[in-house]
C-alpha cells in the first residue's frame, strides 16, 4: 500500500514538474478532445517537417558561403549561425510537443533577420549622414523633423518590443536568447545595439527601460520592456508627439495615465508634453465631451483646455521653444542619430514611403537595386537555389469550412501570441509579454496557467466563459452545438482568452500569411488604457452619447476588443446611431462586427450628432449613407439613384470603418471601401470567412499605418487559399483590402521594409490596381489608392495651374517654367545637371 | 421573281442595313455618353452640387476645404508674392514643373520632390481662397494631396500649416544630405558581393520560416476540418 502511494506521488511529481519545464501543446489540446489533439499534432508534424528543411538550408548556406571578410559580412554570418541554433531549439521543442516555443523561436529568427538586413547599406535609401541640425535648422523645423522621426520610428520601437517578447518566451522555455543577442551585439546587430540607437535618438530612455544609464544584457528584462507604453519607456517629448500620431489613440491615453501617475517623468517639459499628447488625441478627432469623460480614469483635470495652442504647427512651435530652452545641442544630436543611424530604422522607413510616391508619380522604378535583389541575381549563388529545397506553401482544399478555420486558429493562438502584444499599442494587460510569462515554461505557475492565456479576461470579466464562447461560435458558423461540444471547440476558445471574432480574424490572417500578433495588436489596441475601458463601459451601460460614439468611430476606437467590451447594449446603441436595423447585437459584440450587424439601408439616416462628430457634413435631408459614400466612393453595383439601392444585407462592419477612419481616412471613403469588400465577399458566397478576412485586412491596414514595414508578414500574399467558396471569398476580401482605402498605407509599409522575396510576392499577388492609374501604376495593385489618387491629381494640375495663372479652365497650364527662379534666393540650374 | 422585285428587295436590304447602322451609331453614342457621365460622376462628390468655390458656402464645407491663413516658411515665397493669387500662381508653377514636366526625374531628385510637395500644399490652400476655383479641380487635388502626404505619413486631417512645415523641413534636410553624399552614393551603389549574397540568403530564410508558420496553421485547419467531418 505504502509503495503504491509512494509510486503514485512520485509519478505525479514527475509529471507535474515536466509540465512546468516544457509546455506540451499537443497533450494540452488532447486533454480537451481527440479532435483538438489530432489537429495540434498535424500542426506540429508540418512545422517539424518544414523546420527541418529550413535548418538544412541554413546549414547549406553556412557551408557554401564560407567565412566573410568584411565587418558587415561577418555580422551577417553571425546572424545565420544564430538562426541555425534557434532553429535547432525549435526542432527540439517540436519533438516534445511544444509548438509554442518552436513558433516563438522561429519568429525571433525572423525579427533578428530584419535587424541584420537593416544594417546593410542600401543604395536605394536616402542617406542623411553628416547633417549639422543645430546649425542648419530653426527650432520649429527641428520640432517638425522630430515629429516625423517619431512617426517613422514608432514602427521600430514596436518591432523591438515584439523581439523582446519573443526573447522572453523562448528564454522561459530554456533557450539562451540573451546569449544569442549578446553574440549579435558583438557584431553590431543585436537588440542592445538597436536599443542604444533608439536611446540616443530619444525614442526610448535607457534609464526608464533598464534602470541604469547603459544597456546591460544580463540585467535586461525583455518582458518588462515589451509591455511598456511610450511614456513608460521614456520616449522624448518631441519624438512622442510624432509617435502618437502614428500609434492608435489608446497609446496616447495610456501615456497620459502614466504621466498623471508620475508627473516628474517628463521633467521641465511636463506641461508642454501633456498638452502635446492631448493635442494628438484632438487631431485624431476626439471631441471635448469624450475627453471630459476620460479625465477621471486618466487622473488629469482640464484636458480639453490642454490642447489649446498645441495643435498642428502651434504645437510644433511650442515644443521647439521648450527644446530650445533645454539646449538645442541635445536635440540636434538626437535628430542626427535618428535620421542617420540605420539601427533606428527611420531612414529606411522614410526611403520606402518617399520612394513609393516618387515611383508612383514618375511611373518609373529606380535604377539601383538593394542588396537582396543584387544577391538574388548573382549567378550560381546559394540564395537562388534555396527556394527549391525550402518548404512550399500547402494548398488549402476546397472543403474547408469556417469552423475548421476557427479551430485551426485556436490551435495556433497560444503559439502565435505567447510573445505578447507590444505595449506601445496599449493592449489589455493580459495580452502583454509580462502576462504571457505566466503561461510559459519555467514561469508557469500551474499546468492550468500554462494551458490558458488570460487574454481579454481582465477586460471582459466572467462574460467569456465556455458557454458564451460556444453560443457565439454557433451563431457565427451555424454549427450544431452538440458537435461543437464533442470537438471541444468552446473549451478551446475559452482557453485562448480571445473572443470568437478575434479567433476568426486570426484564422483568416494566419492562413493568408499575415503576422497574427500584428493583426491582434490593432484588434485590441487601447484596452490597456483605463480611459478606453471606461468609455467601453459607458457604452455597455447605455451611457455613451451619440456624439461620443461618433468620436469613437473617428479616432479608430471601435475595434474587436472594444466592441466585445461594449457588449450587446453598447453595440445596439452604436449600430442604431449609424442607421442600421435588426441583427443580433450580442453576436455582433462577440464577433467584433463580423456577424450579426443587421442591415444597412442606403437611405437610412445617421444620427445627426454622431454624423457631426464623425466629421460628416450632412445634406439638407440629413446624413444618409448613400450620400456620404457619394459617387466616388460608392461600390460598383450601387450606382444610380439612392432609391434604387437595396439595403446592404449583412450590414457593415463598423470596426473596419473605424480602423480606416482612425488612420485619417475620410468617412465616405472608409465606408465605401468596407461596403465594397463586404459585397465582394458576399458575392463569393462565404460570408463569415470573407468577413473575417475583411476584418483582418482592416487590422493589417491600421497596423501598417502605425508600425510601417514591421507590420507586414513575410508570407503575405502567399496564395493557395483554395479554390472553394471560402478560399475565393478570402482572396476577394484580401484583394479588396489591398486596393481599398487602406491599400496605400499597406503599400507604403511594404515599400519601407527590407523588401525580401515575401514583399515582392505580396505586391505582385494583389493584382492590378483599380481604375486607370495612368502613369502612376508602376507599383501595381498594392499601390491602389495613392496610384489612382495621384493619377487623378496630376490630371487636375494642368487645370488648377491654369486657373491660378489666369487662363480659363481646361487650358494645359502655365507657360514654360522659369528654371532660374531667382526670386527665391536659390541658385539657378547652374552648371550641374540638377534642377532646382 | 421579276427584275423589279429584285430591285425592290435590294433597296429594302439597303434600307434595313442603313437603319441598323444608324441605330448602332446612336446606341454607341448613347453608351459612350452615359459612360462619360458615369466617369464624371465617379471622380468627385461635392462638384455635383457646386461648380465654383463661391457657390459653396463655407459653413457647408468640410474642414479640408476651408482656407487657412498661414505664414509660410522663410524662403518659400518672396516679397513679390504678397497676395494669395500670386502665391497660388508661383506655387502652381513649381508644382507643374516638378510633378508634370520633370516627373520622370523624381526618383533621382527625391529631395526636390519632397520640398515641392510644400508648394502643392500651398497651391491647394491658396486655391481655397479663390472664389473662382473649380470644386471639381479642388476635389481632385485633395486626393493627390493625401497621396503625397503618405510619403511622410502626414495625416490627411493635418492642417496645411503643419504639412507645409514638415515637407519644407524634410526637403531641406534631404537636399543638404544629397549635396553632402553625392560622391558617396556612387560608391555605395555597388555592394560587396559577399554581403549581397548573404542578404539574399537571409531574406530567403525569413520567407521560408514565414511559410512554415503559415503551413502549420493550414495543417491544423485541414486536420480540424477532417475531425469536424468525422464528428458530423
Amino acid at each position: 500500500m505504502f509503495k503504491k502511494i509512494l509510486f503514485k506521488t512520485l509519478f505525479l511529481i514527475i509529471l507535474f514538474s515536466t509540465n512546468l519545464l516544457n509546455a506540451n501543446d499537443i497533450s494540452t489540446m488532447s486533454g480537451i478532445s481527440d479532435a483538438a489533439g489530432n489537429s495540434a499534432q498535424a500542426a506540429a508534424d508540418q512545422l517539424a517537417a518544414d523546420a527541418g528543411k529550413v535548418t538544412e538550408n541554413i546549414k547549406g548556406a553556412a557551408d557554401a558561403l564560407g567565412e566573410a571578410k568584411s565587418d558587415i559580412g561577418k555580422a551577417l554570418d553571425t546572424s545565420i549561425a544564430q538562426a541555425e541554433s534557434a532553429m535547432a531549439f525549435a526542432q527540439e521543442s517540436l519533438a516534445k510537443g511544444d509548438i509554442t516555443s518552436a513558433v516563438q523561436a522561429m519568429s525571433m529568427v525572423e525579427s533578428v533577420t530584419d535587424m541584420a538586413l537593416g544594417v546593410i547599406p542600401d543604395p536605394t535609401a536616402l542617406d542623411m549622414e553628416g547633417i549639422d541640425f543645430g546649425k542648419e535648422f530653426s527650432p520649429d523645423e527641428m520640432a517638425a523633423l522630430s515629429s516625423i522621426a517619431g512617426q517613422m520610428g514608432a514602427g521600430k520601437v514596436v518591432a523591438m518590443q515584439k523581439l523582446a517578447g519573443q526573447m522572453s518566451a523562448v528564454q522561459g522555455a530554456g533557450f539562451d536568447a540573451k546569449g544569442m543577442m549578446g553574440a549579435l551585439d558583438n557584431n553590431g546587430i543585436g537588440i542592445g545595439t538597436a536599443m542604444q540607437g533608439l536611446a540616443t535618438s530619444g525614442m526610448v530612455d535607457m534609464k526608464s527601460v533598464m534602470g541604469t544609464e547603459g544597456f546591460d544584457m544580463g540585467a535586461f528584462d525583455p518582458a518588462s520592456f515589451a509591455s511598456m507604453n511610450v511614456a513608460e519607456m521614456g520616449m522624448s517629448p518631441a519624438m512622442m508627439t510624432g509617435a502618437l500620431e502614428a500609434l492608435p489613440v489608446g497609446a496616447a491615453t495610456a501615456a497620459l495615465e502614466t504621466l498623471a501617475a508620475n508627473p516628474e517623468a517628463m521633467g521641465q517639459m511636463g506641461q508642454t508634453m501633456t498638452g502635446a499628447i492631448v493635442a494628438t488625441m484632438s487631431a485624431k478627432g476626439m471631441g471635448d465631451e469624450m475627453m471630459k469623460s476620460m479625465e477621471v480614469s486618466i487622473g488629469m483635470e482640464g484636458m480639453t483646455g490642454m490642447a489649446e495652442g498645441m495643435k498642428g504647427i502651434e504645437g510644433m512651435q511650442e515644443i521647439g521653444k521648450a527644446m530650445a530652452d533645454m539646449g538645442m545641442e541635445n536635440m540636434a544630436k538626437s535628430l542626427s542619430t535618428a535620421f542617420a543611424n540605420p539601427e533606428v530604422g527611420i531612414a529606411g522607413a522614410m526611403s520606402g514611403s518617399v520612394g513609393m510616391i516618387s515611383q508612383a508619380i514618375s511611373g518609373k522604378a529606380p535604377k539601383e537595386k538593394n542588396a537582396i535583389a543584387q544577391g538574388a541575381e548573382m549567378k550560381d549563388s546559394f540564395a537562388s537555389k534555396m527556394s527549391e529545397a525550402g518548404p512550399e506553401a500547402i494548398e488549402m482544399p476546397e472543403n474547408v469550412s469556417e469552423s475548421g478555420m476557427m479551430m485551426g486558429a485556436m490551435i495556433m493562438a497560444k503559439p502565435s501570441l505567447a510573445g505578447g502584444l507590444p505595449g506601445a499599442m496599449a493592449p489589455p494587460k493580459g495580452m502583454t509579454a509580462a502576462a504571457m510569462g505566466n503561461v510559459l515554461g519555467e514561469n508557469a505557475t500551474s499546468p492550468e496557467d500554462m494551458a490558458a492565456m488570460s487574454g481579454m479576461k481582465d477586460v471582459m470579466g466572467d462574460t467569456m466563459g465556455t458557454a458564451e464562447m460556444g453560443e457565439a461560435m454557433a451563431g457565427m458558423t451555424g454549427m450544431d452545438p452538440a458537435a461543437m461540444d464533442k470537438l471541444g471547440m468552446a473549451d478551446m476558445a475559452a482557453q485562448t482568452g480571445l473572443t470568437p471574432g478575434m479567433v476568426a480574424s486570426m484564422g483568416a490572417a494566419g492562413i493568408a500569411g499575415m503576422d497574427v500578433s500584428v493583426v491582434m495588436s490593432t484588434n485590441v489596441a487601447g484596452l490597456g488604457s483605463k480611459a478606453v475601458v471606461g468609455i467601453a463601459d459607458m457604452a455597455k451601460n447605455g451611457n455613451l452619447s451619440a456624439g461620443q460614439m461618433g468620436d469613437m468611430m473617428e479616432v479608430g476606437l471601435v475595434n474587436q476588443g472594444t466592441m466585445a467590451a461594449m457588449g450587446a447594449k453598447g453595440m445596439e446603441g452604436l449600430s442604431s446611431a449609424m442607421g442600421m436595423e435588426g441583427g443580433d447585437m450580442g453576436l455582433a459584440a462577440m464577433s467584433g462586427g463580423i456577424a450579426g450587424m443587421g442591415n444597412m439601408d442606403m437611405n437610412a439616416e445617421i444620427n445627426p450628432e454622431m454624423a457631426a462628430s464623425m466629421g460628416i457634413t450632412a445634406g439638407p435631408e440629413g446624413a444618409k449613407l448613400g450620400d456620404i459614400m457619394g459617387p466616388g466612393a460608392k461600390p460598383e453595383g450601387m450606382e444610380g439613384a439612392l432609391t434604387d439601392m437595396a439595403p446592404m444585407e449583412g450590414g457593415m462592419n463598423l470596426g473596419q470603418v473605424s480602423a480606416a477612419m482612425g488612420t485619417g481616412i475620410d468617412p465616405g471613403a472608409a465606408m465605401g471601401s468596407v461596403a465594397k469588400g463586404a459585397m465582394a465577399a458576399n458575392e463569393a458566397g462565404a460570408g463569415l470567412a470573407g468577413a473575417a478576412m475583411g476584418a483582418a485586412m482592416s487590422a493589417q491596414g491600421a497596423a501598417a499605418s502605425a508600425m510601417g514595414s514591421h507590420a507586414m508578414g513575410a508570407a503575405m500574399g502567399i496564395g493557395g487559399m483554395g479554390e472553394g467558396a471560402m478560399g475565393t471569398a478570402m482572396e476577394g476580401s484580401m484583394q479588396e483590402g489591398m486596393t481599398g482605402a487602406m491599400g496605400g498605407a499597406m503599400a507604403g509599409a511594404m515599400a519601407g521594409g527590407p523588401s525580401g522575396p515575401g514583399m515582392g510576392d505580396a505586391m505582385g499577388a494583389m493584382g492590378p490596381g483599380p481604375g486607370d492609374p495612368g502613369a502612376m501604376g508602376g507599383l501595381g495593385g498594392a499601390m491602389g489608392d495613392p496610384g489612382g489618387a495621384m493619377g487623378g491629381a496630376m490630371g487636375d494640375i494642368g487645370g488648377a495651374v491654369g486657373d491660378a495663372m489666369g487662363p480659363g479652365p481646361g487650358e494645359p497650364g502655365p507657360g514654360p517654367y522659369d528654371p532660374g527662379n531667382p526670386g527665391q534666393g536659390q541658385p539657378g540650374p547652374g552648371p550641374g545637371p540638377e534642377p532646382q | 421573281m421579276t427584275k423589279n422585285d429584285l430591285l425592290e428587295s435590294k433597296f429594302f436590304l439597303i434600307f434595313v442595313v442603313k437603319i441598323f447602322l444608324f441605330t448602332t451609331l446612336i446606341l454607341m453614342f448613347l453608351i459612350s455618353f452615359s459612360e462619360a457621365k458615369k466617369k464624371k460622376e465617379k471622380d468627385c462628390l461635392y462638384c455635383n452640387e457646386y461648380e465654383k468655390l463661391k457657390d459653396w458656402p463655407e459653413s457647408e464645407r468640410p474642414e479640408a476645404f476651408i482656407y487657412e491663413e498661414l505664414n509660410y516658411p522663410e524662403g518659400m515665397f518672396t516679397k513679390k508674392h504678397k497676395t494669395s493669387k500670386k502665391r497660388q500662381g508661383f506655387a502652381g508653377k513649381k508644382v507643374y514643373h516638378r510633378f508634370v514636366k520633370a516627373k520622370s526625374s523624381l526618383n533621382k531628385y527625391q529631395h526636390l520632390m519632397i520640398r515641392d510637395m510644400s508648394y502643392f500644399e500651398a497651391l491647394f490652400n491658396e486655391m481655397l481662397n479663390d472664389p473662382k476655383a473649380s470644386v471639381e479641380t479642388l476635389e481632385g487635388l485633395k486626393k493627390g494631396r493625401e497621396a503625397m502626404r503618405m510619403s511622410l505619413q502626414i495625416s490627411p486631417k493635418a492642417k496645411t500649416s503643419e504639412a507645409v512645415l514638415k515637407f519644407w523641413a524634410t526637403g531641406k534636410m534631404l537636399a543638404i544630405a544629397h549635396k553632402k553624399n553625392k560622391k558617396k552614393k556612387k560608391k555605395k551603389a555597388k555592394i560587396d558581393p559577399e554581403i549581397s549574397e548573404r542578404a539574399a540568403v537571409l531574406a530567403n530564410m525569413k520567407k521560408q520560416i514565414a511559410t512554415a508558420k503559415v503551413n502549420a496553421q493550414r495543417a491544423a485547419t485541414i486536420e480540424a476540418q477532417k475531425q469536424i467531418e468525422v464528428t458530423n
